[in-house]
């Protein structure tokens, strides 16, 4: 599913039956037909067209949070994780602060902060996501720390940050990638729940959320305006959902119901 | 126990003192002056020296930090520059919806969420446990606005059963209230009742492979008692964990709902605020909603330490 998804975020351009800002004022919300497989908006423009560029946009945003969320909370988790004592208390008290706001709060107050532009939604999103990839990496950095041989390369002289690298970071990988890709369906989930509030990035950037928040209007006269970007979002986050379940089973068996 | 009690009621503080110190620090995240944002582009210099100096903006910035704190101890977070009153009292004003709303999704999630999961842990692998975590996974990923409007197009458009906007406080009558908040509450409850179903499951599933319910299995007793009594019981500290999760993932719910439904609440106020960078009241919604959820999330931990002593003395 997912790479269902990335592989039409990624031809967009060259899938796209029409030009997804031709304007038709003789074809205004016209239902679904063959010529238009999603029907068409408010200003005759194909809808198919729109959603595919629209997913590009929202997966664009959804990957960039995880992999930048993923690295800030890697480095944290494992200053938090190795050195213990002091650094860790504080730190992870600040990631708890942090958390108790809800996810759309934070990154609303930091949108506000920081203005409403697309990279801001960027940027805003992977603060909101950066101590709950901490906490995790920091969890996992905790288990493997005694290890033995995490102690033996200590022993023979490693330099903290070759330990970290060479003997703790390995057997935590598969959990960062689990949680990244838990962290980009939720990016996906928040960016879209922003842009349809009009607090995230302008309409003029399209992505699933920005064409959800335009079908409102025409929810009585043109149902499929908001039925097929939704049906997208949904099918996009359900994969990286599922593909998170997956790697997690695979990886860590310990964790699966049954 | 009352060890305990300290303890987490210590960290519920440093808690607090931090929300605050980033509650604080959100205004001068912003790039430029915060007052010429607050007013827009055609505020004159004059405006904008008033407002910097009646935030305080012009004070060093440790004084600020000092009189923020002092004055966010007595719940005084200044005057909403839009609304031109007291920032607690625009809060205490649009309670009522939102308390309303998200005990009803809660009581919506439980209801639907435990018994899917139950029904889903019990019959294993059937159809039953298929469809209900397909469900569930499904239910996961839907963003909430989109379940609301199909809820809409359903309930209000094509059978016009339930009104799809606005809202009667209850001191006008509470079924009235209660009609206009049923939309708002499935919509928001129905996707936490996924997720309470599958971790429903997944601890119930865990538990009756454990050694005593096969022991009361072994020595006669009868399913439906083994289920209730003897598995149930050790979920409980589990499912109270969900219903805790589900008060913070239904406050976070509540801003895209509240405009979607036109409700009078706290969620419209900050999105409000939001859009039109109102800062004394975004700052205010990040301490009250940030230690309402730090309360939630203390009242669980105690309430699990009550019903497990393995907790507290660890």
């Amino acid at each position: 599913m997912v790479l269902v998804i990335i592989f039409v975020g990624a031809l967009a351009p060259s899938i796209a039956p029409y030009d997804p800002d031709r304007l038709n004022v003789r074809e205004r919300l016209a239902p679904p037909s063959v010529k238009h497989p999603f029907g068409t908006d408010h200003f005759g423009r194909d809808l198919l067209s729109r959603v595919l560029f629209g997913a590009r946009t929202s997966l664009a945003v959804g990957g960039i949070v995880a992999i930048t969320s993923l690295a800030a909370g890697a480095v944290i988790g494992c200053l938090a994780g190795y050195f213990g004592g002091m650094t860790d208390l504080i730190v992870m008290r600040i990631m708890d602060a942090w958390m108790v706001f809800p996810a759309m709060l934070l990154a609303m107050a930091l949108l506000a902060a920081f203005g409403p532009t697309a990279a801001n939604v960027v940027l805003a999103l992977s603060i909101v996501y950066t101590p709950r990839t901490a906490r995790v990496v920091r969890a996992a950095v905790l288990r493997t720390r005694d290890e033995t041989y995490v102690e033996a390369a200590r022993a023979i002289g490693c330099s903290p940050t070759r330990v970290l690298r060479k003997t703790i970071i390995p057997n935590v990988r598969s959990q960062m990638v689990v949680q990244a890709s838990f962290t980009f369906a939720y990016a996906v989930l928040v960016e879209a729940a922003l842009t349809f509030l009009g607090v995230g990035a302008p309409p003029e950037v399209q992505s699933l959320g920005a064409l959800l928040d335009q079908g409102r209007p025409y929810l009585r006269q043109a149902p499929w305006y908001m039925l097929f970007p939704g049906l997208t979002a949904t099918w996009t986050i359900v994969g990286l959902n599922l593909l998170g379940d997956g790697l997690r089973d695979t990886w860590d068996p310990k964790l699966t119901d049954a | 126990m009352g060890a305990y009690i300290a303890r987490r009621l210590i960290g519920l503080a440093a808690i607090l003192v931090v929300v605050g110190f980033m509650a604080f620090l959100l205004v001068h995240l912003t790039p430029g002056d915060p007052a010429a944002i607050m007013l827009g582009p055609e505020a004159t210099s004059q405006d904008i020296a008033r407002l910097r100096g009646e935030l305080g903006l012009d004070s060093p910035l440790h004084v600020q930090l000092c009189t923020w704190f002092l004055r966010a101890l007595h719940g005084d977070f200044g005057k909403s520059y839009y609304y031109g009153t007291a920032v607690s009292r625009e809060f205490l004003g649009r309670l009522e919806p939102t308390l309303l709303l998200t005990a009803l999704a809660v009581i919506v999630a439980v209801v639907t969420g435990i018994p899917l999961g139950i029904l889903a842990a019990l019959r294993h692998n059937s159809i039953i446990d298929q469809a209900s975590m397909t469900l569930a996974v499904v239910g996961v990923s839907m963003p909430q606005f989109w379940l609301a409007l199909n809820l809409i197009l359903l309930f209000s458009v094509r059978y016009g059963w339930l009104p799809a906007t606005g809202y009667t406080f209850v001191r006008d009558g509470i079924c009235s209230t209660l009609r206009y908040l049923a939309l708002p509450a499935l919509a928001l409850g129905l996707g936490q009742a996924a997720l309470i179903a599958r971790m429903t499951r997944a601890s119930l599933l865990e538990v009756m492979r454990s050694d005593y319910v096969r022991t009361a299995r072994a020595k006669g007793v009868r399913q439906c008692r083994v289920i209730l009594l003897h598995a149930l019981r050790n979920t409980a500290v589990d499912i109270l964990t969900i219903v805790g999760l589900s008060i913070i993932i239904c406050i976070s719910g509540v801003f895209v709902i509240e405009i979607l439904f036109s409700l009078p609440g706290v969620g419209r106020l900050v999105v409000g605020a939001v859009r039109r960078r109102d800062f004394p009241v975004i700052q205010g919604a990040l301490v009250y909603i940030g230690g309402f959820i730090a309360l939630v999330n203390l009242a669980v931990d105690l309430l699990y330490a009550w019903m497990d002593p393995r907790v507290r003395l660890s």
